[in-house]
This record gives structure tokens, C-alpha cells and sequence, in this order.
């Protein structure tokens, strides 16, 4: 009873000193010496992702989803402007004619522009 | 560094000047290495964090005010993307193992091979790796206070720096790291020993 009891004491010793003598094992580590042509490897990786980031832009349009979108936004926007157009060409052009006409105090038909005329004559 | 101006250099950056991010590389380069080495604990991916730290170093230095010294605000990029990178892998690990339980992936899930610190005296080697590997499982702020003070011999008040803490603070870290050690050392020696 008593020896297991030393033995374990010991046991406990023994690790108590492995696990300090761990603690210890990386003081005066010396500083690892990283990769000499790492400034050549940044400067690369630097250039590929100013690269990148215009050819993400590139790969964005591309996508045929993006696309087929845009392609579909110009359809709808140009329907738009070409029925915007045949809508206010139906509408008599005489109506800004006569807005002028009235503004400035000019002969609105071509009746009252031949009167005008006369008359100054 | 002492002798190169460090405000000269961050402001030849802010202007685009490549000579003066090619000293700025070359100057810290090892810290940052052997910074994100010691939290990362692979030697690859180590050196693909550092690549990100400088890239970050040149697109962001135009946001250093020189409130801090140069090598604390690179010391803080490499430990956020350390970090970053460790997140990103346990990610991918968890995916790749649901992915294994689903049968999708039949790839097995890799474990890590043992960490081995190139800069460890030899006869400490074997005990370095069994420390990293328990320093891995520490909280994420412990892990950095350790790392920092133990691998790149940074004082408290260098470490609360960098942390933007303060030394009180780093010292209980300090303490909690060194507690956590000891525990799960202390179970991996008795599981050893039965």
C-alpha cells in the first residue's frame, strides 16, 4: 500500500518535471527564416489582383444572366422611348404652334399670317 | 530598422513608392513568418499568411495614422490573419468531415502531422511538438499572448500593444495560458505513461 503510494508520488514527480521541462523547451527559440522571394510573391499576388478585379468585372457581364438582363432592360427602354414618341407625334403639333403663336402675338393659321401681312402692306 | 526612418518609409508607401515597400518587406518579413508560423503551425501556410499580410500592409497603408509603431500595427495584421487562416481551415475541415459522413467526399479527413519548429534547439524538438500541439488547442487569445511573448520575445507591455489591451490583462492571459499547458501537458504524460 504504501510502496503504490510512493510509486505514484514519484510517477507524479516525474511528470510534474517532463511537463515543465515541455513549458520550457521553446525558450530561446531562434525566429524562423521566412521565404527570401517573398517580396517577389507579394508584388505578384498584388498584380493578379488588380487584374482580378477587372476581370471579376469582365466575368460579371459575361454571366448570361447579367446579360440577358441588360439585354432586356435596352429592349424595354428603347419600346418605351419609340411609344413615349409615336404617342406625343399623334398629338396635333399645332397645339405648340399655338402656344407660341399666342405667347408672341404672331398669326396662329395661315389665313391670319396672310392678313397680317396685307395689312402691313 | 534603426537606421531607416520609419515614417519616411510608411509615407514613400502612401505615395506608391515600390522601393520603400521592398525594404519595408525585407525588414519584417521574419517576424511576420515566424509570427503566423507560431499560430498557424505549418510552415505553407505560414508563408501564404504572411504574403496576405504584406498585400494587406500595401492596400491599407493608407488608414495608418502612426498612432503606433510600425512593426505593432504589422504585428496586428499577422495575428488577424493568422487567425483568419486557422478559421478558414477548421471550416474546411468540418465540411470535408460532414462531407465524409455523407459519403460525398470519400477522401479520408487528414490529421495534422506533428509541428515542428525550425528555430527549436534540436534536443528540444520532440517536446516543442508535444507543447504546439497543445498551444493549438488554447483560446484564440491566450494563444496569441503566449505566441508572442514566447516565440518573438515581445515584453507584456509589447504584447498589450499589440493585443490593444493592457499588461494587467496580458498577465492573466499570461497566467491562464500557462495553466492550460500544465493541465493538458499533465494529461498527455499520464495518458503516455498507462
Amino acid at each position: 500500500m504504501l510502496t503504490s503510494k510512493k510509486c505514484n508520488m514519484t510517477n507524479l514527480r516525474k511528470i510534474e518535471n517532463k511537463v515543465e521541462k515541455t513549458l520550457s523547451s521553446i525558450d530561446h527559440t531562434e525566429r524562423a527564416k521566412s521565404n527570401p522571394f517573398l517580396y517577389t510573391r507579394v508584388m505578384a499576388s498584388l498584380k493578379e489582383e488588380e487584374k482580378g478585379a477587372w476581370g471579376k468585372a469582365l466575368s460579371f457581364i459575361n454571366r448570361p444572366v447579367i446579360a440577358f438582363a441588360a439585354i432586356l432592360a435596352i429592349v424595354i427602354m428603347n419600346s418605351l422611348v419609340f411609344f413615349q414618341s409615336s404617342e406625343t407625334s399623334q398629338q396635333p403639333v399645332q397645339e405648340d404652334d399655338q402656344i407660341f403663336a399666342s405667347e408672341y402675338n404672331y398669326p396662329q393659321t395661315t389665313a391670319d399670317r396672310f392678313y397680317s401681312v396685307n395689312e402691313e402692306q | 530598422m534603426a537606421v531607416l526612418n520609419e515614417s519616411e518609409l510608411i509615407e514613400r508607401l502612401k505615395k506608391g513608392d515600390d522601393a520603400a515597400f521592398k525594404i519595408i518587406v525585407e525588414a519584417w518579413q521574419d517576424m511576420v513568418y515566424n509570427t503566423s508560423l507560431g499560430i498557424v503551425q505549418n510552415p505553407e501556410d505560414a508563408e501564404d499568411v504572411a504574403q496576405e499580410v504584406f498585400v494587406q500592409v500595401y492596400e491599407s497603408v493608407g488608414q495608418f495614422k502612426g498612432d503606433s509603431k510600425v512593426s505593432t500595427w504589422i504585428y496586428r495584421i499577422a495575428v488577424t490573419k493568422s487567425l483568419d487562416h486557422l478559421r478558414k481551415k477548421k471550416r474546411k475541415k468540418r465540411f470535408a468531415f460532414m462531407q465524409s459522413l455523407f459519403g460525398v467526399n470519400e477522401e479520408e479527413v487528414r490529421h495534422e502531422p506533428d509541428f515542428h519548429h525550425p528555430g527549436v534547439a534540436l534536443e528540444n524538438k520532440e517536446n516543442a511538438a508535444v507543447l504546439f500541439k497543445c498551444i493549438d488547442k488554447l483560446p484564440d487569445n491566450q494563444k496569441i499572448a503566449f505566441t508572442l511573448h514566447k516565440l518573438e520575445g515581445l515584453s507584456y507591455q509589447e504584447v498589450a500593444e499589440v493585443m490593444e489591451s493592457t499588461v494587467s490583462s496580458v498577465e492573466s492571459l499570461m497566467h491562464r495560458a500557462k495553466g492550460n499547458l500544465k493541465k493538458s501537458l499533465t494529461e498527455y504524460y499520464q495518458k503516455m505513461k498507462e
